[in-house]
């Protein structure tokens, strides 16, 4: 193809224990904002971002759930037809890496089969060193890199440490799905396609398979 | 009408409501000491809420937490859930926090906002069904555009019912909510809801997927704005979507702004307006009833497919779990056929070898056998031969020099007998000798005779 590509629509959905930081990661790649205190989700929200990755440009639409278990009847909805997933986990709380690991259960049973997932653990300059040195505060860090790359690995996921505050490595997290996600794939789901309905979107989960392994990390 | 002035705000909801009682507010009491497994959450999710990090009235923080607490221990079934200090805060702000506990109290289990929040949120859903079948009659070609877009009413209403629109709205207007409803009932939180989408119905239609969601989300309000702050409309809605908790700061920002214009005070929403065309929304019980009844037999419906389809999953799971392990079974088996195979072939090759080999070692072997054989004949007769030569050598010693003894005994015996021999020899002769001079005696005489005894 010599004509310009289209920017192509990625359903991405955020998952994850309440207050880890999706709604900050959100934020911070769509609006390049850090808000300290920011207010829980309720229900979900809606947001977009266009992204560059080489010569494509893929406009993610993104779906922001909310974190409380209360609410997890109502996230079905968000990922059914999601082409991709940012579970976040908070690298300073045990219990949040739980969650995650639930919430990668549940979409490899219930989304579609060729989802691209990312784990992501948040709130990385909650560990790191005030002088800004390599090390990492000590016995602030829950959760191990290698709990996390483990998981990552056993899964077929791709994975990174973040921090919304900092911003460190939030885009990279996005790069990393939009690189991971089939050209093919995105191009099959238009927008209008998209949008349709909370519908499984049956042209997704014919396209590309096998791409599990390509993990990043 | 213009809604429950200010200061009685809190007594006419409590009368109203008839949430006054002492003995719960007693109970509260004992509550609020109480500690409670939500604690950490409610905590956290408080500091989250800007509005107390603004608000003058920081003290209302603890009682707040208080509340919330307290009701996370009085109904553990629905413990504490997001939303809940929303609904919270217009009522902490207009009475003591037992007074607060007991309205809230009320308007869980009286109001049945409860159905919202209990775990399955089915109460949330209901309205929502309802919500969309008003929506449907009152505006086919709303729904159907929204529809045609593919979003939901639960993509931006459920905030609105569980928060009684206090997530994203400003407080003015929210307070205005809530006295209808206390008054009328939480079903009226639907006329609110329909009525703010057919204010807005052209707005709506133009817009498509991302923009209507945008749009829903905090702009519906602004159909009311007062047309004196229209010039300003842009202004405050940036204000207000950008200040996180929008009660406040709204109602502030429209003070400040009126000073310039005409200073009626919190005008800044045509509030009354509001309140008029919310109420012309009719709900007709029966209507709402027959909703209620589908959405049920949907509820149900919807559950027990998805019970099934978990259940159909599950089993899935397990069998192609089965296939997976049969599967490397099958090629471990495989693998161990084909190593047979080829340790067959190899004894094949090498079988006559091995036959070769056997041969000549069953000769060597019977071979072998002979020789020893032979040597055991050999070995049974050399031993006697061999001890009677040691014999031969232990004995003759002794025995000779026993010999050489008895000859020598046996020597002297023979001397001695010659000896011997030759004694009586001489003395036989003597004898001879006396018995001629005795006979010549005898024959002279002799007084005895010899005679007789030779
Ligand atoms: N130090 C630090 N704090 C963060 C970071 N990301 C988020 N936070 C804070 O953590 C809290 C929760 O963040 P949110 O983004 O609202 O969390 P959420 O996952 O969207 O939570 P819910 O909407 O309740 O599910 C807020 O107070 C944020 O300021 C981070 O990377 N570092
Ligand atoms: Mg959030």
């Amino acid at each position: 193809m010599s004509y310009p590509t289209p920017a192509t629509s990625v359903k991405l959905v955020l998952l994850g224990e309440a207050a880890v930081g999706k709604s900050s990661l959100v934020l911070r790649f769509v609006s390049n904002d850090f808000q300290e205190n920011k207010e829980p989700t309720i229900g979900a929200a809606f947001l977009t971002q266009k992204c560059t990755i080489g010569e494509r440009t893929i406009k993610y639409e993104i779906w922001d759930t909310a974190g409380q278990e209360r609410f997890a009847s109502l996230a079905p909805m968000y990922y059914r037809n999601a082409q991709a997933a940012i579970v976040v986990y908070d690298i300073t709380k045990p219990a949040s890496f739980i969650k995650a690991r639930h919430w990668v259960k549940e979409l490899h049973e219930q989304a579609a089969k060729d989802i691209t997932i990312a784990l992501v653990g948040n709130k990385y300059d909650l560990v790191q060193d005030d002088d800004e040195g390599q090390g990492e505060r000590e016995g602030v860090r829950k959760v191990s890199v290698e709990e996390g790359q483990n998981l990552a690995a056993e899964e077929g996921l791709l994975f990174y440490e973040t921090s919304a505050k900092t911003s460190y490595n939030v885009n990279d997290v996005f790069i990393g799905i939009g690189n991971k996600i089939p050209e093919a794939a995105s191009l099959a789901s238009s927008p209008e396609q998209n949008n349709n309905e909370g519908r499984i979107d049956l042209s997704t989960n014919a396209s590309s398979n096998g791409n599990r392994n390509l993990c990043s990390c | 009408m213009s809604g429950i002035p200010k200061e009685f705000r809190g007594i006419i909801w409590q009368l109203v409501s008839k949430s006054k009682n002492f003995q719960l507010e007693e109970f509260y009491l004992h509550l609020k000491s109480e500690s409670s497994i939500h604690e950490k959450a409610i905590k956290r999710d408080l500091s989250r809420t800007s509005f107390f990090t603004n608000v003058e009235q920081v003290n209302k923080a603890q009682e707040l937490f208080n509340v919330i607490k307290s009701y996370s221990l009085f109904d553990p079934d629905v413990g504490y859930t997001q939303g809940m200090i929303f609904i919270a805060i217009p009522l902490i702000m207009n009475m003591s926090e037992a007074e607060c506990f007991s309205l809230l109290v009320t308007l869980m289990k009286e109001y049945r906002l409860r159905d919202l929040f209990c775990p399955e949120m089915k109460g949330l859903h209901l309205m929502l069904y309802e919500f969309d079948r008003l929506l449907e009659s009152y505006s086919p070609v709303l729904y159907n555009h929204l529809v045609k877009q593919g979003i939901k009413s639960s993509m931006y209403a459920s905030q609105w019912f569980l928060t009684f629109f206090a997530y994203k709205f400003p407080l003015d207007i929210v307070l205005r909510i809530y006295d209808i409803i206390v008054t009328q009932g939480m079903e009226s939180i639907l006329k609110f809801a329909v009525n703010l989408m057919l204010k807005n119905e052209a707005s709506l239609l133009s817009l498509s997927f991302d923009n209507l969601l945008e749009f829903l989300k905090d702009k519906l309000f602004n159909i009311y704005v007062h047309e004196e702050f229209i010039n300003f409309k842009d202004d405050s809605t940036k204000r207000s979507s950008g200040s996180r908790f929008s009660l406040l700061p709204s109602s502030k920002s429209s003070n400040s702004t009126t000073t310039t214009g005409s200073a009626i005070k919190g005008q800044y929403y045509k509030l009354d307006s509001l309140v008029q065309d919310s109420m012309k929304i009719n709900l007709d019980p029966v209507e709402l009833t027959k909703y209620e009844n589908e959405f049920e037999n949907i509820y149900n419906n919807e559950k027990s497919k998805v019970d099934d389809i978990k259940q159909i999953k599950l089993e899935n799971g397990n069998l192609r779990h089965k296939i997976k392990e049969l599967e490397t079974n099958y090629a471990k088996l495989n693998m161990d056929h084909i190593e047979i195979v080829q340790e067959m072939v190899d004894l094949k090759v090498t079988l006559p070898d091995v036959i070769n080999d056997n041969e000549d070692l069953t000769n060597s072997i019977e071979q072998l056998k002979c020789d020893i054989q032979a040597l055991e004949s050999k070995m049974s007769e050399s031993p006697s031969t061999s001890t009677s030569d040691i014999n031969s050598k232990a004995l003759p010693v002794e025995i000779e020099n026993n010999i050489q003894e008895l000859l020598k005994v046996n020597a002297e015996e023979t001397e001695r007998a010659v000896n011997l021999e030759e004694e009586l020899s001489t003395l036989l002769e003597e004898q001879n000798t006396l018995e001629q001079e005795l006979k010549k005696y005898s024959k002279s005489g002799g007084w005895f005779s010899w005679g007789k005894k030779a």
